[in-house]
């Protein structure tokens, strides 16, 4: 039985804990894995976002000028907007 | 992320704190996957672990209510008493596991900021968020305890001190 300092005591024991390969290899791929994930959860979405906006907006316009053809002008773009034009 | 080396250091922080090899290593993944989820910019990654790994086991030791909470009075200390006095102890090398359970773990975390880290008293506190007095009273009564069950020449050290 050997006697040593206490701080060298402890720190030869903890530091002779150590995580098994199979252990670190889990908490290895863990994050690689997360890493994976948040690339595609955020950067996805926003650009489908954005172009399901864009698309809708165009098709909206585009599906309302077509319906309202038989309007006056007054109705179809707005009165205050018609003044503006007219004059 | 964290490489190898980092995860074996967090490893023996959460070691030091559970003293069971099965729950250090449940506590730094489900710390590890709590960081991942959280998915923040820490500028020291590996402090930042570190509380989280200490609030978790807190946290845990509450729910079980495994932790005894001692009052924060604070001892009448010597006045050259420090961290360092520590070093002057001799102990048995094959007694370092029991030495080190029976130890409260908030001892022990003093002990591993102290042994591994090689922190001075005012770092200690500074890393636990709490006050240098309490800290030397934390490191006075873990003196006593481990000079009066563990030390080989706790009968010198004890009449020194009184």
């Amino acid at each position: 039985m050997s006697n040593g300092n206490l701080k060298q005591v402890v720190r030869k024991h903890i530091e002779s804990r150590s995580l098994s390969d199979k252990q670190l290899t889990s908490l290895l791929n863990m994050q690689k894995k997360d890493v994976k994930k948040v690339k595609q959860g955020f950067k996805l979405p926003e650009r489908w976002v954005a172009m399901a906006a864009v698309f809708f907006i165009a098709m909206g316009n585009v599906l309302y000028f077509s319906l309202s053809v038989d309007m006056p002008l007054e109705q179809r773009i707005g009165s205050e907007v018609a003044k503006i034009i007219s004059t | 992320m964290f490489n190898e080396e980092n995860l074996q250091q967090l490893y023996r922080y959460s070691y030091s704190l559970t003293m069971n090899e099965h729950d250090a290593y449940d506590l730094l993944q489900s710390s590890l996957e709590k960081f991942i989820k959280l998915d923040i910019d820490a500028r020291n990654p590996i402090a930042y672990m570190k509380s989280m790994i200490h609030n978790r086991f807190i946290d845990e030791c509450r729910r079980q209510k495994i932790v005894q909470f001692e009052s924060m009075e604070e001892t009448t200390l010597p006045t050259d008493f420090d961290v360092q006095t520590l070093e002057d102890m001799s102990v048995n090398e094959d007694m370092a596991e029991k030495m080190l359970l029976s130890l409260e773990p908030d001892e022990r975390e003093i002990m591993y900021c102290w042994a591994i880290e090689g922190f001075s008293t005012s770092e200690i506190a500074s890393k636990l968020e709490k006050p240098k007095g309490t800290i030397l009273s934390k490191i006075y009564r873990t003196r006593k305890k481990l000079i009066e069950n563990f030390s080989e020449s706790s009968s010198d050290v004890v009449e020194a001190e009184s």
